[in-house]
């Protein structure tokens, strides 16, 4: 059976893959997925976007991305998940969660 | 008409179901079709793997289009859907207000009780939700009928209370959801949340209410019930006169009154019309402690004993959100959800939050990854409060820990993310190697 994966933002991951077939939780290693050092590394990069916004003092008042950026931001998960759809094949299934339509999305 | 009220007519609702339908079946679908046209024809005009990826983009994108037109049209059913049951509850209410209606419960006893000043005394009216476990699981509001007045404010107040509920007689075992069940929304215990409760087809949103003098005895029921010692506990945190004026305010449309069901406890909370400001006038828990809307079983899976609750003692809560506050700190006290103050001095709580960060970021976020280690969304809270308490296993320096926590039986580790003043950003099971 095919792994599912969900690729989410998040404060707390690094690559933010998650295990999302129900069985296991957390983090997915992208080593073990034998992603490129490329793709690994575009995923790292979206995902510091999101944290960067974080307010650690104030937490509550995170702002919101700016709407451009929240755009842009949005293409870049969706083409991203799309990248790992691709490599991945018919090994896992791939998720994404829009932070936009807060909905999980099939890939 | 006092700023800060909506008032919608189910004629108004309908104007907009027929507007949405139109917009997705007659311009949306042409607009699309227009489309598909010209990119038919702009294919004609080019080759080569730019016209393909352009192709493959463009197909893409129109189906993400189509698919917004689904939404439109499910929209559109759950506005005709409201236009009709705000049709129905009018019905209802016309007759209701033609008759006195009997007392549906026997609460002689309480209403002495009541009448007498209730043994709570006056909370004051901008008190924090303490120790509640998770987010608002029922509630119902409306205004007074004058016809319904005893003289009595705080038997009023109780009354009013009751009736929101229904008028059914009393249950034995399983009451029967009344006329005001379609109005509720919120979780059911145990339940997934719905992230889009306007949308007809998920029906996981909505959350029967019903009047009952007894909590329920079936564990599969997982409907919350105001029985009469709550309603009871939760009149007689108030004084004669702030009943009265409170009644006054509510029939004036200054204020909306509305009780709360969230997890396990009864929240009054006033609602000014003005200025949208809300406080809460009164907490009151189950008899027994338990959350009447799980029958204590959801709290407790398979574990034996007494599950996770995250209750706290509501002096103990108000003093640390004060000793924040004093920090300087920002904190929303209506909003927490519970506060603790850890054994090296921290005091860490966790708020309903937003889509980015708190109760509502975790459960949206993280909510399934809980539900592969059993916890149900409502439990979610409890967890992070034990977990918040135990030695960490890990501590990073970015203010993240791993916890060992258990829940019916199984034990999984949680990270819990925590901002430099005290609030829990963000959190989730994890695998540890």
């Amino acid at each position: 059976m095919a792994k599912q994966i969900k690729l989410m933002a998040e404060y707390t991951a690094d690559v933010p893959l998650w295990w999302a077939d129900g069985e296991q939780v957390g983090f997915v290693n992208p080593v073990t997925l034998g992603l490129s050092d490329q793709l690994v590394g575009q995923l790292r990069a979206w995902n510091l976007r999101y944290r960067a916004l974080l307010n650690r003092q104030d937490p509550a008042s995170t702002p919101d991305m700016a709407v451009d950026d929240q755009r842009q931001f949005e293409a870049e998960g969706r083409r991203l998940a799309q990248d790992l759809a691709t490599f991945l094949g018919s090994t896992c299934k791939i998720q994404y969660f829009s932070q936009v339509e807060r909905r999980l999305l099939e890939f | 008409m006092p700023a800060g009220r909506l008032r919608v007519l189910p004629e108004s609702l309908e104007a907009q179901s027929t507007r949405l339908r139109r917009l997705r079946g007659d311009e949306l679908q042409s607009a699309i079709a227009d489309l598909r046209t010209l990119s038919q024809r702009l294919d004609a005009a080019w080759s080569g793997e730019a016209r393909a990826a352009f192709g493959d983009g463009f197909s893409s994108w129109l189906t993400r289009v189509e698919r917004r037109g689904h939404d439109l049209e499910r929209l559109a059913g759950f506005l005709s859907a409201t236009a009709a049951e705000c049709r129905a509850l009018e019905a209802d209410l016309v007759d209701g207000a033609s008759v006195v209606p009997e007392r549906p419960h026997n609460n002689d006893a309480t209403r002495a009780q009541t009448s007498a000043g209730g043994a709570g005394g006056l909370v004051g009216t901008a008190g924090p939700l303490f120790g509640l476990g998770g987010g608002i699981n029922a509630r119902a509001g409306g205004t007074f009928s004058p016809i319904a007045l005893t003289g009595n404010p705080l038997e009023d107040l109780w009354n009013w209370l009751m009736s929101l509920f229904g008028a059914a007689p009393q249950p034995q075992s399983t009451p029967t959801p009344t006329a005001m069940s379609p109005l509720t929304v919120g979780v059911t215990p145990g339940s997934t949340p719905d992230p889009y409760p306007w949308a007809p087809t998920d029906s996981g949103g909505a959350s029967p209410v019903v009047c009952t003098a007894d909590p329920s005895t079936t564990p599969a029921n997982l409907q919350p019930y105001l029985i009469n010692a709550a309603c009871t506990d939760l009149v007689g945190q108030l004084e004669p006169d702030q009943a009265a004026l409170l009644i006054q305010q509510v029939n004036s449309g200054q204020t909306i009154l509305t009780p709360l069901y969230v997890n396990g406890f009864w929240v009054l909370q006033a609602t000014d019309t003005l200025t949208g400001k809300t406080s809460i006038l009164a907490t009151a828990q189950d008899e027994d402690g338990s959350a009447v809307g799980n029958d204590g079983g959801a709290a407790s899976p398979g574990g034996g004993g007494s599950g996770p609750t995250g209750a706290q003692d509501p002096a103990e809560a108000a003093r640390l959100i004060q000793k924040v506050q004093d920090n300087g700190a920002k904190i929303s006290p209506e909003r927490v959800t519970w506060i603790r103050e850890l054994d090296d001095g921290r005091i860490v709580w966790l708020e309903q939050g937003n889509d980015r960060s708190g109760l509502e970021h975790i459960v949206a976020s993280h909510g399934d990854q809980f539900q592969t280690k059993g916890v149900p969304p409502a439990d979610i809270p409890a967890i992070l409060a034990d977990a918040i308490e135990s030695e960490p296993v890990l501590v990073f320096d970015s203010g993240e820990a791993i916890y060992s926590v258990s829940y019916g039986g199984n034990r999984f580790h949680v990270l819990i993310a925590v901002g430099d003043n005290g609030y829990i950003v963000t959190a989730h099971p994890i695998s540890l190697p």
